[in-house]
């Protein structure tokens, strides 16, 4: 477990990010890691901890009704489909 | 065997109905299908369930005509029997009560038992309801206070989340099947992480729809974990047992579905801080580790000091017996330099004396015996070497001890 690359983050949920954060915290509360074991650690859990307060910033209510889920769901099916002929 | 009027076979139907246990004095559970009422105030209607309909009738004076409205179940007291007129079976009823409750009680607890004994509500099956969703399917009614509940409630606590709609009557005759595929239609978006399906509080018979099998099935179905909001807290549907998750009002659903905001940055908080706080206890014991093994390395070395003063000690002395040495050897050669000094023959010769050698072998003559007569000898006097010869017969003369000495 090294540091993460920003890629790395950005492609967990943030479920993910919340239980890794979580075992961040249980490992140096823990204590016995090697000191720069400890270091890498605390850098890790502060980057999640960082990533996770910058989605939850993200405050904006979005609501939609099913129908224009589904032509969503259809226009994003055949938008990647022409993606495909190109 | 004699013929029988239409009529005598009617009459003996009717005997054999009033004689009959049950028949002459029934109680029918039914749903009430078709209800008219004559002008002399007699009503008539049918009453029916799934497999058949019965003709009935309450004549005036009986009682509990007003609960004969079209759909309502009730229980109708009275007796069958035929009547002449149209030939038909008829239940003649002389009270009427509503039975509602009672039907959809029974009903619920057939539904329950049926669908437990098919597992649709073991715990086993139950799913994780997603902890921070970023789409949810709501299955209600756009109109219904539910959805404005669910919207204030996400909003308030979680407004990063996405909703879709998948509107349906909650009540009536169709509500049941529009709810179901609400449920199917929000699995096939995809990406919807949990849905909930919610409806206020409402009479029995409004929330029946949630106790129907068809969207029992839909939830069990759901390849998306479900939370059930339906009616009040007392209110217990068949739905809310299938489902993998049950709250009691749709607002509580909502606040099952998503977690609280405010709660999440406080723990990413208390998260960071803990982390500032057990690193730096790291660092401490680090710390501590480290001046400990110094000591230990200090404690380790060898004691270079008192083996340099003892070095310096050995080198001093060895020194000094050496030169102590030194001076007495040279005080000793000193000596010996003088009494060479004194020794020398050259110093003798000074004197006066001579030293006689033979020219031959250059051996020292010191007695008379050392030579013969006509021989050449060298005599060594203060200044140089006189060659000579000797002459004439040796004699032996005394000679002081004192010389003799001295020519050694």
């Amino acid at each position: 477990m090294s540091t993460m690359s920003e890629n790395e983050l950005g492609a967990l949920s943030f479920e993910e990010i919340m239980d890794e954060l979580e075992k961040s915290v249980s490992d140096l509360e823990n204590g016995k890691l090697p000191l720069s074991k400890a270091s890498e650690v605390y850098e890790k859990g502060m980057k999640l901890a960082e990533e996770a307060s910058k989605r939850l910033s993200d405050t904006e209510i979005k609501i939609t009704d099913i129908k224009k889920a589904f032509e969503e769901k259809i226009e994003i099916s055949s938008q990647s489909e022409n993606d495909l002929d190109i | 065997m004699p013929a029988l009027s239409v009529s005598q076979v009617i009459l003996h139907l009717n005997n054999l109905f009033g004689y009959d246990p049950i028949l002459s004095d029934v109680c029918v559970i039914g749903e009430v299908s078709r209800a008219t009422r004559s002008a002399s105030g007699h009503a008539y209607f049918t009453l029916k369930d799934e497999d058949g309909v019965l003709d009935s009738a309450l004549f005036r004076g009986g009682i509990g005509v007003e609960h004969l409205e079209l759909g309502a179940e009730v229980f109708v007291f009275g007796r069958v029997s035929v009547y002449g007129p149209s030939g038909r079976l008829q239940l003649i009823a002389n009270l009427v009560e509503p039975a509602g409750d009672g039907i959809l009680q029974a009903r619920f607890e057939e539904m329950k038992n049926k669908l437990e004994s098919e597992g649709l509500f073991d715990l086993e099956r139950k799913r994780p309801i997603p902890s921070f969703p970023s789409v949810m399917g709501i299955v209600t009614s756009k109109d219904a206070a539910a959805w404005q509940d669910i919207q204030q409630t996400v909003a308030r606590r979680f407004p990063r989340v996405e909703l879709v709609l998948a509107h349906t009557p909650v009540q009536g005759n169709t509500a049941a099947t529009l709810i179901a595929e609400a449920i199917n239609s929000l699995n096939q978006v995809g990406g919807i992480d949990t849905i909930i399906v919610a409806r206020g509080g409402g009479s029995p018979e409004d929330l029946w729809p949630f106790n129907e099998e068809v969207v029992a099935r839909a939830i069990f179905a759901s390849a998306t974990p479900v939370i059930s909001g339906v009616g009040h807290e007392s209110d217990w549907s068949i739905a809310d047992l299938v489902s993998d998750l049950r709250a009691s009002t749709p607002t509580a659903a909502a606040e099952l579905a998503v977690p609280d905001l405010e709660e999440l940055k406080g723990k990413l908080n208390y998260y960071t801080s803990q982390m500032h706080l057990y690193c730096s206890a790291r660092i401490d014991v680090g710390r501590n580790e480290l001046k400990y093994s110094v000591t230990k390395l200090d404690r380790a070395l060898p004691d270079l000091v008192t083996h340099k003063i003892r070095l310096d000690d050995l080198i001093t002395r060895a020194n000094s017996n050496v030169l102590h040495k030194n001076e007495l050897t040279k005080e000793y050669l000193r000596g010996l330099a003088e009494k060479m000094t004194a020794l020398a023959p050259h110093t003798t010769i000074a004197r006066g004396y001579s030293v006689l050698q033979k020219s031959l072998d250059g051996k020292i003559i010191s007695r008379v015996g050392d030579i013969g007569s006509g021989e050449n000898i060298t005599i060594t006097v203060s200044d140089g070497v006189i060659d000579a010869k000797t002459v004439g017969e040796n004699m032996g003369l005394g000679v002081p001890e004192e010389h003799q000495l001295n020519l050694l």
